[in-house]
């Protein structure tokens, strides 16, 4: 027994996450708190998806340009000449110099600060000075056409930003077919609510534990008793979609309302069941969004390192011109609730140094959500393996 | 946009050092294409020509076509 303890350092055994509710165990500790296991769920569960990086209202205007370090990669987000979104390598093709280092508009070509070798929204070479010495900016081995910026493979869902870094991941309307579906009455327009829509929260924990307890509804009457005053436990449902995403879902979803009684329009042409349905779903790996008749949100999990995770909120409403007092009511609220979960997610990191500490046991009611989760984190992990990039 | 005339009571050299410092990739653009103008050789006019085009290109500045045609006339850019 603590011989296998010490070998999950290493590689952590993971048959026990596999087994079906009822018997099976959470996640090994190391999963939380081993930067080699960190190293390999960055690959495995992270870089091999589609994952969050950004919101494309980040880049609002052609020729916006931020630059992102997402897991120690450089990029750059940029919304190119033609105003389609698109993500590089934030890396000059010459001597490997930074592009882009602060985040600005880019007027015409990016120049690497470096050589001034010239690059396009587009990620083009246009030009390389002096490359065949002084004056002369060609030279017969320098094919521009080979030496434009690494694109990452990108696509834009919900204002969200999602990249897959090794480019192994099944289309984008493949792969997410079934979240897309789910909530196809709601593809309109997202627009952002603003300055107050947006807050980040940096939480002192793995990035999976946000995930965990994002998708469960176990724990809203104890760490959410305001909350479950008027959404209680037995009007929620667990949604388990296994290799996809979990969630949970409300069947008492209750309009905010201002003192005036004014509200938030409705999404147009939504079926009856979402006047009072909202649900929430933890889109794996780092997408948690929630999605309601008059607003919807999205965070996006940014792992910083196996025990920090910067959690990035935006709401989203229907309508460009919803009443502003109301918004900020609206995200003073949620910011409430999500910051209600930081003492759990905090503490659960801080248990899991315990080494006595098995994965946990599952309630086979309630956790559903977090058992698939969990499955599928293992069996990313281990195909990982199995492919031959065990450390 | 500065479209200034370049000062004969301060240098062009001095005149692009302080664009330099000011990141001021548009003047520093229509600063080397003077110095192009000015040049005595076919390549210290290239070279400063290639200068005021990464420049051009750098701030979307209405010369970049002309400054293109100019290298690429001399062999110096990509057609
Ligand atoms: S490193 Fe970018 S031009 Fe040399
Ligand atoms: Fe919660």
């Amino acid at each position: 027994m603590l011989k296998e303890r010490f070998l999950t350092m290493s590689t952590t055994v993971l048959y026990e996450v596999h087994k079906p509710i009822e018997t099976a165990k959470g996640l090994p500790n190391a999963h939380y708190i081993d930067p080699n296991t960190f190293d390999e769920e960055k690959q495995a569960l992270l870089f091999n998806q589609w994952t969050g990086l950004a919101t494309a209202q980040d880049v609002p205007e052609a020729g916006d340009a931020q630059p992102i370090t997402f897991l120690g990669l450089p990029l750059l987000l940029l919304r190119d000449k033609t105003g389609e979104v698109r993500v590089f390598q934030n890396t000059c093709r010459h001597r490997g110099m930074i592009l882009v280092t602060e985040a600005r508009k880019i007027e015409g070509a990016i120049r690497c600060p470096y050589h001034s070798w010239c690059y396009s929204t587009e990620g083009k070479l246009v030009s390389t000075p002096h490359v065949g010495g002084p004056g002369h900016n060609r030279h017969k081995d320098i094919a521009r056409e080979d030496l434009g910026l690494i694109e990452i493979r990108s696509h834009v869902w919900r204002d969200i930003v999602w990249i897959n870094v090794n480019e192994n991941a099944a289309p984008f309307e493949t792969a997410m077919a079934s979240a897309m579906e789910r909530w196809k009455e709601f593809e309109a327009p997202l627009y952002h609510g603003g300055a107050e829509s947006k807050f980040e929260l940096h939480v002192n924990c793995n990035w999976k534990l946000a995930v965990e307890n994002y998708c469960e509804s176990y724990h809203l009457p104890w760490v959410h008793p305001g909350l479950n005053s008027y959404s209680r436990l037995e009007d929620h449902y667990n949604i388990e979609k296994p290799g996809q995403y979990s969630g949970q879902g409300t069947l008492v979803y209750q309009q905010l309302k201002s003192d005036s009684g004014e509200r938030f329009p409705d999404f147009a042409n939504l079926s009856k069941k979402w006047d009072t349905s909202a649900e929430y779903l933890a889109i794996y790996p780092n997408v948690l969004l929630g999605t309601h008749r008059d607003h919807a949100f999205a965070i996006i999990l940014v792992p910083e390192s196996p025990e920090k995770t910067v959690e990035k909120i935006h709401l989203y409403y229907p309508t460009s011109d919803t009443p502003e007092a109301l918004r900020i009511k609206n995200a003073d609220q949620w910011k409430l609730v999500f910051e209600e979960d930081i003492m759990v997610v905090e503490g659960m990191q801080k248990g899991r140094h315990g080494v006595a500490f098995d994965g946990g046991k599952f309630s086979p009611v309630m956790d559903g959500p977090t058992h698939c989760f969990h499955q599928w984190a293992a069996q990313q992990v281990t195909d990982w393996r199995q492919t031959s990039h065990e450390p | 946009m500065s479209h200034e005339p370049v000062l004969n009571t301060v240098s062009l050299d001095e005149q692009i050092m302080l664009a330099h410092e000011n990141h001021d990739a548009h003047r520093l653009s229509y600063l080397y294409e003077q110095g192009a103008l000015r040049a005595d050789t076919v390549d210290s006019a290239c070279f400063l020509a290639t200068q005021a085009y990464i420049f051009a290109l750098e701030s979307d500045h209405h010369n970049q076509d002309r400054l293109r045609q100019f290298l690429i006339k001399h062999g110096r850019e990509q057609g």
